[in-house]
């Protein structure tokens, strides 16, 4: 390992950069014109060949040897294809500044668009596993309660399991859901979920896109086991005031964004969203709602969200950017004998500064404050109760120091360097019960990164993205360093090979009994005891452009091995580190799978459809008697079609297919009773014995969703009146399961078909 | 608008119940066993049965069928010595369970060495078979009672007196590192003659042991301090340690049955080899103290 990392920082010191021979170079920001803000991920071809894709804050840079010709040529998503002639403009000059403004295309669902225009990035770059949906994708994508949700949309993208009916997980490739680094404008944010899970806090509104990193994770990224999410606000339009928003049955949101200054220097946007299911509780609880002991019962429960983000030009090439994030859920259950509450949120900052040094120099500094807290309150009146006044308030905090360096060598190669300092402070709690041994446990702890990525187009046909991360943690005093590497080979005009190999380390683990996203999970850090998790992943893949028809088929085959994976034995009766190692278990985890997707982005016609095969374990010596089981988010064999249709100008349909294997489930097998059990208290209680855990499977999960919109103009602004269906033919798919012993079979909950409407609107 | 509130109630209250193709395991009954042996006394095993969860026949008290394994022989195996133990009695309560025993002039619980158990049709053949390690001896070298005035109320006849009781104890020894322990607290007094608590396990990595003792458990027992507290200290091994936590997690019910939104089932740990329950050892010692 350390030879990599010898190799790559070589390559880095010793190869000459194109300085004193006739280099030309092309750098600029690509933007969209009718809002001005700056568009990241666009392909940006040179003479026919992709050359670079802008960063996240819409920059590029290019470099060539040869200026006889220089042709830019620019295609995303709908918006207009655009050439730029460069040798025209003046045949003499050796450094282009280039401001690329992209129109919206209004006949791009007319099927116009020439096979020259497809998208080549997943073709020609050589990370792989990498998902990329726009925003007006998830938007598309029919939900229940009609609000477009990111994570629900890559639940239908290959390689990603969604755990139960209805839940917001998100289980990559076999990793659990706490192994996914989840960024908001770089930010980390810990729980993303609202409403116990049915809703993630991303606004749709204010995303410009997302990128789950899957396999083959650039060296930059570090701190997760098994994927990278990356979330990127818009940055507001920069043209005009203006304003959006929606109303669905469940939510309503509203956005405002705008230009800063009369020089247009900067923009702005503010964005706030809010459930209205409290009053909804509250009709229903003069209605119906009794406690056990006959009293009333009022429950309450909502969340709300808001995003800003502001951004100001200050020179030509200094660029300041200031995001914000602020999510509360809060749950109260108010009893005739007390009142149980939950609340639970993030709230993110992120002060950026981007400098443009040269045009092949490029940095980014961030300043971040990122704080997930939950809090557990119980208060019972009874006198012997357990609860009479519990509150805890389990959190973690986050203070990073970020900054990253861009360099194109040459018209070859490229590095990316950079350092993450950051300091972490957990509050953990265990259990409800208040006792001595289960008082707060306060802990501090920093973690530093440092990554060199090189990426180099080493002939026509081979390409690599070489890195390495060396990380250090400062409780448990750990060091790890994790190399990293892409290869694509391009086999024709179409087709690429590609190989990956990713090392990752995770020095915080969720402690969760649920296995699933809870409020009240612990984030813990790694210990003596609780060593970093760590997992090493290959990956395979190819990717194909069928031009003729604008398909992009994507095959990927992998495995990963996971060590140092926690689990509770039983319970926690401790947040103490020393009583940690009481009730923690560390296992392994690997999984394979294979992933064949093909997907359409432009024309009348959009979406994708795959087939995931995926066989995730686990083995921990003190589990299901240290045999190897698979875990509960497992679904072996999952398939996907989302399908968007452009009917014409005013209508637009949309629709969701999943077929799944059923979840495995533990299920009873043996009763036993015990009388001496510690030797003078009587047990009378039936002690069940599960045999294997998970050994049995839910039936197959199968569900329709589908949608329609229809687009019209009223009041100088264009409106979305929205219907959508979720699971149509309404199948029964499992969400609780019980044994009746009455009626001497398996029962289940499930749910039937959802129908949701509501509208949407942009000024 | 209140129509429109009930209208999405019933909208997101489109559920039902129905049944759903899910095989129950195929499984067979199995021997339990559970006996907690200390080191000094006499050797006590149970022996009962498992039975099928989905076909569990409901308690009918005495004249309940005997055990499915009618009359195992169980024999115990220390330093290449084995003893068969005797067939005392059998308890109908809660379900079927015979106790075997062996006197302490044939047998007495030692201080080290290793115990091996087997339970089968007969002494030597199939069946099932644990073994256990005595865990090292400790020595309790003193230990102390805090006591806290309360107001305690009894609810017979819901009187409320003052009086006290034990909030915390303080207990020092030769435990060693990564001990665990099973501590009992009783206390003797001309009127009652009851366990007045305490049976918690904790576990120890410094070699001392502090309790606290939570009042709202002292449901019985002398408001009065004075009297003859004698401590008891049990040093076991992991497997009881674990045995006795997972127990207690499946009785909280933190896992409910086939529910996908709660956590992993509780798997209860065993050393019975083949079969089910606890066979384990433990090293004990005990000390009174007398408060005037």
């Amino acid at each position: 390992m350390k030879k990599i990392a010898i190799l790559l920082l070589g390559l880095a010191l010793f190869t000459t950069p194109l300085s004193g021979q006739d280099v030309v170079t092309i750098n600029g920001y690509v933007y969209s014109d009718a809002s001005g803000e700056a568009l990241a991920n666009v392909p940006i071809k040179l003479n026919g060949y992709l050359a670079a894709v802008t960063n996240s804050f819409g920059y590029f840079s290019i470099q060539r040897l040869d200026n006889s010709a220089l042709i830019l040529s620019v295609k995303f998503l709908d918006f207009k294809p655009q050439i730029i002639n460069l040798s025209q403009q003046d045949p003499n000059s050796r450094a282009f500044l280039v401001d690329i403004r992209l129109t919206v295309d209004a006949i791009a669902f007319e099927e116009l668009i020439v096979e020259a225009d497809m998208d080549r990035k997943n073709l020609e770059l050589p990370a792989m596993g990498t998902t990329t949906i726009p925003t007006e994708s998830i938007k598309n994508i029919p939900v229940i309660g009609g609000e477009a949700d990111v994570i629900k949309a890559l639940q239908s993208t290959p390689g990603v399991m969604s755990g139960q009916e209805l839940s917001n997980g998100l289980y990559v490739r076999g990793g659990s859901f706490d192994q996914n680094q989840i960024l908001l404008d770089g930010i980390p944010l810990y729980n993303p979920n609202h409403l116990f899970g049915f809703f993630s806090v991303f606004n749709t509104d204010v995303l410009s896109h997302a990128e789950l990193l899957k396999g083959g994770i650039p060296a930059e990224y570090g701190g997760r086991l098994s994927s990278v999410l990356n979330l990127t606000m818009r940055e507001g339009n920069r043209e005009h005031f203006a304003y959006s928003g929606g109303v669905s049955l469940m939510t309503s949101r509203l956005a405002l964004e705008g230009p800063i200054g009369k020089d247009k220097k900067g923009s702005y946007l503010f964005a706030g969203r809010r459930t209205y299911l409290d009053p909804v509780f509250a009709l229903a609880n003069s209605s119906k709602s009794t406690t056990q002991s006959g009293g009333k019962e009022k429950i309450s429960l909502y969340f709300y969200d808001l995003n800003a983000k502001a951004n100001y030009e200050i020179t030509d090439k200094d660029h300041l950017f200031i995001s914000a994030y602020l999510g509360r859920d809060n749950l109260q259950d108010q009893l005739d004998k007390g009142r149980i509450g939950m609340k639970w949120g993030n709230q993110a900052y992120n002060l950026r500064y981007n400098r443009v040094w040269s045009p092949t120099v490029f940095t980014n500094f961030s300043l971040i404050y990122s704080d997930y807290a939950s809090e557990v309150l119980l208060k019972s009146t009874e006198e012997n109760s357990d609860f009479r006044n519990v509150n805890k308030k389990p959190a973690i905090q986050d203070a990073i120091l970020r900054g990253e360096i861009n360099y194109n060598l040459t018209q070859d190669q490229s590095i990316k360097t950079g350092f993450n300092f950051t300091k972490h402070w957990f509050k953990a709690f265990s259990g409800i019960q208040e006792t001595e041994n289960q008082k707060a446990v306060s802990l501090e702890s920093y973690e530093t990164q440092t990554f060199l990525s090189h990426d180099w187009s080493i002939s026509d046909r081979l390409r690599s993205q070489a890195g390495v991360q060396a990380a250090y943690f400062h409780m448990g005093d750990y060091w790890a360093l994790e190399p990293r590497v892409n290869l694509r080979y391009l086999m024709n005009e179409n087709t690429s090979l590609k190989a990956s190999y990713t090392r990752m380390h995770q020095f915080i683990h969720v402690l969760s009994s649920l296995n699933l996203v809870n409020p009240g999970d612990i984030y813990y850090p790694s210990t003596d005891f609780l060593k970093p998790e760590r997992s090493s992943q290959y990956a395979l893949g190819m990717v194909k452009l069928i031009p003729k028809y604008q398909w992009e088929l994507t095959i990927d085959t992998y495995y990963k091995d996971m060590d140092h994976l926690p689990l509770f034995k039983q319970s926690f009766s401790s947040a103490d580190p020393q009583s940690i190692a009481q009730d923690v278990v560390l296992g392994k985890g690997w999984a394979y799978g294979l992933e064949v997707g093909i997907q359409k982005s432009v024309g009348r016609s959009t979406g994708w459809a795959n087939y995931t095969l995926s066989k995730p374990y686990r083995k921990y010596a003190e589990k299901n008697g240290g045999k190897v089981f698979t875990p509960k988010f497992d679904r072996s064999h999952q398939f996907n079609l989302v399908w968007d249709y452009q009917i014409n100008k005013r209508w637009k349909f949309g629709s969701v297919f999943v077929l799944a294997s059923g979840q495995p489930i533990t299920v009873p097998k043996q009763v036993y009773y015990l009388n001496d059990q510690d030797g003078r208290n009587q047990n009378f209680q039936g002690v069940i014995d599960y045999g294997q855990i998970y050994s049995q499977r839910l039936p197959w999960y199968n569900r329709l969703d589908v949608s329609l919109t229809y687009r019209f103009y009223w009041f100088k602004g264009n409106w979305d009146l929205f219907i959508n269906v979720y699971n149509v033919y309404g199948y029964k798919n499992p969400l609780f399961v019980n044994y009746n012993d009455t009626k001497k079979r398996w029962e289940q909950t499930s749910i039937g078909y959802l129908p949701t409407f509501g509208v949407s609107f942009e000024f | 608008m209140r129509a429109v509130y009930f209208t999405i109630v019933i909208i997101l209250s489109v559920g039902c119940d129905s049944g759903i193709p899910l095989e129950s395991p195929d499984s067979k009954s199995k021997y339990v066993v559970e006996s907690y042996l200390a080191s000094g006394d006499s050797v006590r095993v149970r022996v009962s049965q498992s039975y099928d969860y989905y076909t569990n026949p409901p308690y009918s008290g005495d004249g309940h069928p005997d055990t499915l394994f009618s009359y195992p022989a169980v024999s115990l195996l220390f330093n290449n010595v084995t003893y068969n133990l005797v067939r005392t009695y059998i308890e109908n309560y809660p379900r079927p369970s015979t106790v075997y025993a062996l006197p302490k002039s044939v047998f007495t619980v030692p201080s080290e060495g290793k115990l091996v158990l087997h339970v089968g049709e007969t002494y030597t053949k199939d069946g099932v078979s644990a073994e256990s390690i005595l865990p090292r001896n400790i020595t309790i070298t003193s230990f102390k009672t805090f006591f806290e005035p309360k107001d305690i109320t009894f609810g017979f006849l819901d009187t409320t007196i003052k009086g006290y009781r034990p909030a915390r104890i303080s207990i020092s020894g030769n435990f060693y590192k990564g001990f665990y322990g099973l501590i009992q607290l009783q206390k003797y007094s001309p009127y009652y003659d009851r366990d007045i608590y305490i049976s918690e396990i904790i576990s120890n990595s410094s070699g001392n042991a502090e309790l606290e003792v939570e009042n709202e458990k002292l449901s019985f027992g002398t408001p009065d301090s004075s009297g003859v507290w004698t401590l008891t200290v049990y040093s076991i091994d992991k497997l009881y340690y674990d045995f006795y936590h997972a127990l207690q997690s499946q009785k909280d019910g933190t896992a409910d049955l086939g529910d996908l939104f709660v956590g992993d089932a509780i798997e209860i740990p065993s050393n019975i080899k083949g079969g089910l329950g606890i066979f384990t050892t433990m090293a004990v010692d005990t000390m009174s103290v007398v408060i005037p």
